[in-house]
């Protein structure tokens, strides 16, 4: 599929169907996991996803080819989570405390026998402001005063939000190992 | 210590994260919803280009339509202008062959104006005018002949006097000036009329 990438594009922007169900599906088993990790549950991470694809076909002509195509629609994606979050996530103000810091020191050794499934679950669950800073800084690879810009908050908050989730993540995946 | 076991703790949750495939069964309901909302797109948007499109046109065809009413009111009122402007030349030809018979014998000449003295504007029907103004003229010398009595010599419009009265004008005609200027006071230079 992934040799093919360029004549699927090709395709879609020929407006052929068939083009146009095998790049959805390419980026949906690549990518519907970012959307997973940004929303609670199935249906909203399947609508936002494919809000997402429907940006990517309206602007395919857009698609220059430098980088990869996986990586253009991943950023789609996620500006697309972002976006719809931003209007309902609340940022509780508050500063990173450097005594919290020092509470959770576990090594992650411990937690590798839990499965993708069961930690995805578990990021699922965090709160909503909490999880989105997570994922920012965790997957995407923001630094705090991007996220800061991104969200329209605090470096301070957004390192005490990152903690949280830590903290949080680090209590259920403990309580999972003793169960 | 702190930041390196954060690190390893993140790469542990990302490495994990990445891992995750989702069904295929929901891949299946995702992409029937994502066609199903594609076709309600095109629609939507073919409707939006069908409005966009209405009210442009609906836009011009107004604009042409009140141009081209503008352009018609125009030639209407320009037509108007040469047909009086007509009249009034043909009328200027009979009354210069030199057909003086309507001055004598009780025919009152009221006005016979040339290019220098008249004031006329197009859009009001000048006839009309000096027809009321000849008909107020004659009320007015009728009731004098008829309240006093006493200076028929003054009133009296008999042809001879007529005649005596215009042996001083050099071409036989009267100019009254005055009814038309005090109505017209700013005149087209160009433009003249003759009027019975």
């Amino acid at each position: 599929m992934e040799e093919n990438i360029d004549i699927h594009i090709k395709g879609c922007l020929a407006n052929d169907p068939k083009s146009q169900e095998l790049l959805y599906k390419y980026c949906f088993m690549n990518l519907m996991k970012v959307s997973f990790r940004y929303h609670t549950n199935e249906a909203d991470a399947a609508a936002s996803f494919n809000k997402a694809m429907h940006t990517v076909f309206d602007k395919l002509k857009m698609y220059r080819g430098d980088g990869p195509f996986l990586g253009w629609v991943r950023t789609i994606v996620v500006n697309t989570c972002l976006n719809e979050l931003r209007k309902v996530v609340k940022y509780p103000v508050k500063e990173v405390n450097e005594d919290e810091l020092k509470l959770n020191n576990t090594l992650p050794e411990v937690y590798s026998n839990i499965s993708e499934k069961e930690i995805m679950a578990l990021v699922q669950t965090l709160p909503d402001a909490t999880r989105l800073v997570f994922n920012l800084y965790v997957m995407e690879g923001y630094t705090h005063i991007k996220i800061g810009e991104a969200l329209k908050i605090s470096a301070g908050t957004s390192k005490w939000q990152l903690n949280q989730a830590r903290t949080i993540l680090k209590e259920k995946i403990t309580m999972l190992q003793i169960n | 210590m702190q930041n390196k076991v954060e690190d390893i703790f993140d790469g542990f949750i990302q490495h994990k994260l990445n891992e995750f495939t989702p069904e295929v069964t929901l891949l299946h309901s995702s992409y029937s919803s994502f066609l199903a909302e594609r076709q309600k797109r095109k629609k939507r948007r073919f409707f939006w280009l069908f409005f966009t499109l209405l009210f442009i046109v609906s836009l011009f065809s107004y604009y042409f339509l009140s141009v081209d009413k503008l352009q018609s009111d125009k030639s209407t009122h320009i037509k108007s202008n040469a047909l009086n402007q007509s009249d009034s030349i043909a009328t200027k030809k009979d009354s210069n062959k030199g057909n003086d018979s309507n001055i004598k014998k009780g025919n009152i000449v009221k006005n016979i104006t040339f290019a220098d003295s008249i004031h006329l504007q197009p859009s009001v029907s000048p006839k009309n005018d000096i027809m009321q103004d000849r008909n107020k003229d004659l009320s007015n010398k009728k009731s004098d002949n008829t309240n006093t009595g006493t200076d028929k010599t003054t009133n009296n419009y008999t042809s001879d006097s007529i005649l005596s009265n215009m042996k001083n004008r050099p071409d036989s005609y009267s100019f009254n000036k005055d009814s038309i200027q005090k109505k017209k006071p700013k005149p087209p230079v160009d433009t003249f009329y003759i009027v019975w």
